[in-house]
């Protein structure tokens, strides 16, 4: 005789390949080996500078391999797919078997099925066998969905049934996996995700995005009022980061509101986050005194820090100063103090722009037979911008409803189980002998115990 | 209000320590001197263990009221440690409660006790909270994420206890390089060994792994060996003490299911998290990353019983390698990886 079988077509023999178990635990570790390379070594886009950390070769190695962006390479994408390749496959192959079952009527009373089940509880009711059913019965259906109880040549049988939808619980856990992976393509591939930052007063409805940082337009204006720092009572540490901001949509009129770490603003499909902050520059003024070294005539001019030139005395021509630093760095490396950036215009000739300390007036210089010094400022206040990071992410939904999936379908497929009960009754003395056995597709041991404590229900019903 | 002053959380902490270690001392016992009665004052004392655990966290919330500066207590790692003990505890005691394996408490009250122990080394101040951590997400991620661990850790336990009643030598000695190899990391790592030379640190890794793995394997293939010389039908207490294989290894199934369902949570609740504070809801961030690794560990684990035969062996393997995933995303990212997560160090 020729017991082999045939050898399968060569589709279903590849089908057969990417619906395998085998296939998905290789796949889940070995997505998860790749993830500890990322772990180990410093990724691209992070702050440190990794390369001197390698001999060259293996640097090039490294590069080849997609090492140092190992969760953008081409190779870890292609497990991501293959991942779900082998989880559609899968499913295909086996959803149409479990619906049938799911769906299917309830099985009759197979006895065949009853004898083949080893672990079974035998107890003797008091009771004629037709009431020892009665109370099967009673205590069997608040607690099962489906129960069917028949009569046959030597007693009573009992079927009951409950919780056959749960098997399609990894189906839902497999789905939401599934969904998780597209919202996160769809991110990818339609967000985006850019910074922001606004001193306060100004307006924007453009961002920045990415690395070559093109501008893209938002779908309202922002316009910082005012941001502050809030200080925890009698501290130094920081308790709350908050942006003032007025928003424009357009044929709406201006509504104001605040951002907040961990509290976004989300507006049109694009969400802004209170991301950072800083000084943008200062405002104020400082005060200039000129000297005329051939008439010894004395002159103090005061100019705003900004980008706006002022007269210099005697005609000498314009003096700006565009920005004021909290301490100028010497080259050697010494703090400086205060210091602003100062631009000279005279009548004739080229501008000259220098550094300048503040209320030093021993670091006075010549210009233009001028002899400068800058003296103390006035109301040098620094003026704050807020740094807002600006994302749109179409996806997110998407992944957040395969997060609620998932968690149902662990919780349906983890801790409920499709469960079989048979009871046999027959009637033995004046008594009834009744005999339970049951199956359960999960924790069979809690299953056991479930049939054991049942049981013991019934016989309390004496 | 004068208890308050005169109990503080990290004082009952500390004592708790020991209480802990007691119950330890007690389950181990009653493996060696086989009396009943020890283990069952070893359960007592774990349920003061709980008891007290669960006043100091509480305790530790209500201080920081006081304070001023009023924040959920699983904010920092000397927190999330108490906490992490707490969950051992709990998930121990309501085991033994529903299975009767008081056998399992020999390594349950030790891992809260070592848990307890490593927070006392830890900075213990109560700081107030930065801006990105006020976030009912945060509290959510933690709670969520250490019933997860606990539960993992409980798994653990069962599956040593799985390798002792199997007798299986040469699996003992595998299980205890694996474990050997993950308590080389930890000291790595405790030792404070810090360095960007990441050669010399996987180097020194290596030769640290291998010498405390080879040890380790002896060691415990030793024990598992003497368990069977001492006993060699089987039929001594500590053999009938311990479930039946097939049980051990369907409860350690069972709980690694309830630590997976909460890791899940725990990844999902921390990325909404980084999502409303961040405005990314996964950045690979190292810590992010480790936690999925864990995650895949465990899935593999789980379809692996899907395939016919991978029972009993392959569940211990996993559940051992699995845990020590948890042990490195816990403390090794912390230490040895830098990321988002740094705040817990
Ligand atoms: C990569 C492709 C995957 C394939 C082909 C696959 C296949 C399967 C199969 C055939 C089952 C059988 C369920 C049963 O018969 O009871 C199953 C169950 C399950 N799968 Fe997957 N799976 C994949 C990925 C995943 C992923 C990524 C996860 C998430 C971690 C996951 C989680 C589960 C869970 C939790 C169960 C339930 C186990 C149980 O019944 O207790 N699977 N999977």
């Amino acid at each position: 005789m020729n017991n082999k079988q045939p050898p399968p077509p060569p589709l279903t023999a590849v089908l057969d390949f990417f619906a395998s178990v085998k296939l998905s635990i290789f796949l889940l570790l070995t997505v998860a080996a790749a993830s500890v390379i990322g772990t180990l070594i410093p990724q691209e886009g992070m702050a440190e500078i990794h390369h001197p950390m390698y001999s060259p070769f293996l640097d090039a190695v490294f590069i080849k391999l997609g090492f140092f962006n190992v969760y953008k390479a081409w190779w870890f994408q292609l497990l991501l797919g293959l991942l779900a390749l082998n989880l559609v496959v899968c499913t295909l192959k086996r959803l149409p078997i479990t619906w049938k079952l799911v769906t299917g009527v309830t099985p009759g009373f197979s006895r065949g099925k009853f004898k083949s089940i080893k672990e079974k509880h035998e107890i003797k009711l008091n009771m004629p066998a037709q009431k020892a059913r009665d109370a099967v019965l009673d205590v069997v259906s608040s607690r099962f969905k489906t129960v069917k109880a028949a009569e046959d040549e030597d007693g009573y049988t009992v079927y009951a049934e409950k919780g056959r939808w749960t098997r399609m619980g990894f189906y839902v856990i497999h789905l939401s996996f599934l969904l998780i992976l597209a919202g996160a393509l769809l991110g990818s591939l339609f967000g985006y995700s850019g910074s922001l930052n606004l001193e306060e007063g100004q307006t924007s409805q453009t961002v920045e995005v990415g690395v070559d940082r093109q501008r893209r337009d938002l779908p309202f204006a922002v316009k910082c009022e005012r941001f502050e720092v809030k200080y925890y009572e009698g501290r130094d540490s920081v308790s709350e980061f908050t942006s003032d901001v007025t928003i424009t949509e357009p044929g709406k009129a201006p509504w104001r509101t605040f951002i907040r770490v961990n509290h976004p603003l989300r507006l049109h499909g694009v969400s802004l986050y209170q991301a950072s902050y800083g000084v943008s520059h200062y405002s104020g003024l400082v005060n200039v005194s000129f000297k005329n070294l051939e008439t010894g005539e004395k002159h103090i001019v005061p100019v705003p820090i900004s980008a706006q030139p002022t007269a210099l005395p005697w005609d000498k021509g314009m003096i700006m100063i565009p920005s004021f630093t909290a301490s100028l760095r010497s080259r050697d490396g010494h703090n400086m103090g205060p210091a602003v950036r100062m631009h000279i215009f005279p009548q004739e000739g080229k501008p000259e722009v220098m550094f300048m300390p503040v209320g030093r007036p021993e670091f006075a210089r010549d210009v233009m037979g001028l002899e400068m010094a800058v003296l103390e400022g006035e109301e040098i206040v620094p003026v704050y911008y807020t740094g807002l990071k600006v994302t749109k992410d179409p996806g997110v939904w998407v992944v957040y409803s395969g997060f609620i999936l998932i968690l149902l379908g662990c919780m349906v497929t983890f801790f409920m189980a499709h469960q079989q009960l048979y009871i046999k009754i027959v009637p033995s003395g004046s008594g009834a002998s009744v005999e339970l056995g049951g199956a359960a597709n999960k924790n069979s041991q809690g299953f056991e115990e479930r049939v054991r404590r049942i049981a013991g229900r019934l016989e309390k019903k004496e | 209000m004068a208890l308050l002053e005169i109990l503080e959380s990290t004082a009952i902490v500390s004592f708790i320590t020991f209480v802990y270690g007691a119950a330890a001392v007690l389950y181990w016992a009653d493996w060696v001197f086989e009396k009943p009665v020890l283990s069952r004052s070893a359960t007592w004392l774990m349920l003061i263990g709980f008891l007290g655990n669960t006043a100091g966290i509480v305790l530790r919330w209500i201080e920081s009221h006081q304070m001023g500066i009023g924040r959920a207590p699983f904010t920092n790692l000397y927190e999330s440690l108490v906490f992490f003990a707490w969950t051992i505890a709990i998930l121990y005691l309501v085991i033994e409660k529903q299975y009767k394996v008081r056998s399992l408490g020999a390594f349950a009250a030790p891992l809260a006790f070592l848990a307890l122990a490593y927070a006392a080394l830890q900075n213990k101040a109560i700081m107030p909270l930065m801006p990105a951590l006020k976030s009912n997400w945060l509290i959510a991620h933690v709670i969520t994420c250490f019933l997860g661990y606990a539960a993992f850790a409980v798994a653990f336990g069962l599956a040593v206890i799985y390798l002792i009643k199997s007798r299986d030598v040469g699996l003992s000695w595998l299980a205890g390089a694996l474990a050997g190899i993950a308590a080389a990391i930890l000291t790595v790592i405790f030792t404070g060994y810090q360095t960007d030379a990441f050669w010399t640190l996987a180097g020194a890794g290596f030769f640290i792994g291998a010498g405390v793995a080879l040890g380790a394997g002896f060691a415990t293939s030793a024990v598992v060996n003497l368990v069977k010389k001492s006993d060699p039908g089987g039929k001594g207490r500590v053999n009938k003490m311990l479930p039946d294989l097939g049980v051990l290894d369907e409860l350690t199934y069972q709980t690694i299911l309830f630590g997976f369902m909460f890791l899940t949570a725990g990844i999902i609740t921390g990325s909404v998290w980084a999502n409303s504070a961040w405005g990314r809801y996964w950045s690979w961030d190292p810590k992010e990353t480790w936690s999925l690794i864990t995650w895949l560990i465990y899935g593999a684990m789980i379809h692996s019983r899907l395939v016919r035969g991978w029972r009993g062996r392959r569940t211990v393997y996993l559940s051992l390698f699995g845990f020590g995933a948890v042990l490195f995303t816990y403390f090794g990212v912390n230490t040895l990886l830098k990321g988002l997560h740094s705040y817990a160090t």
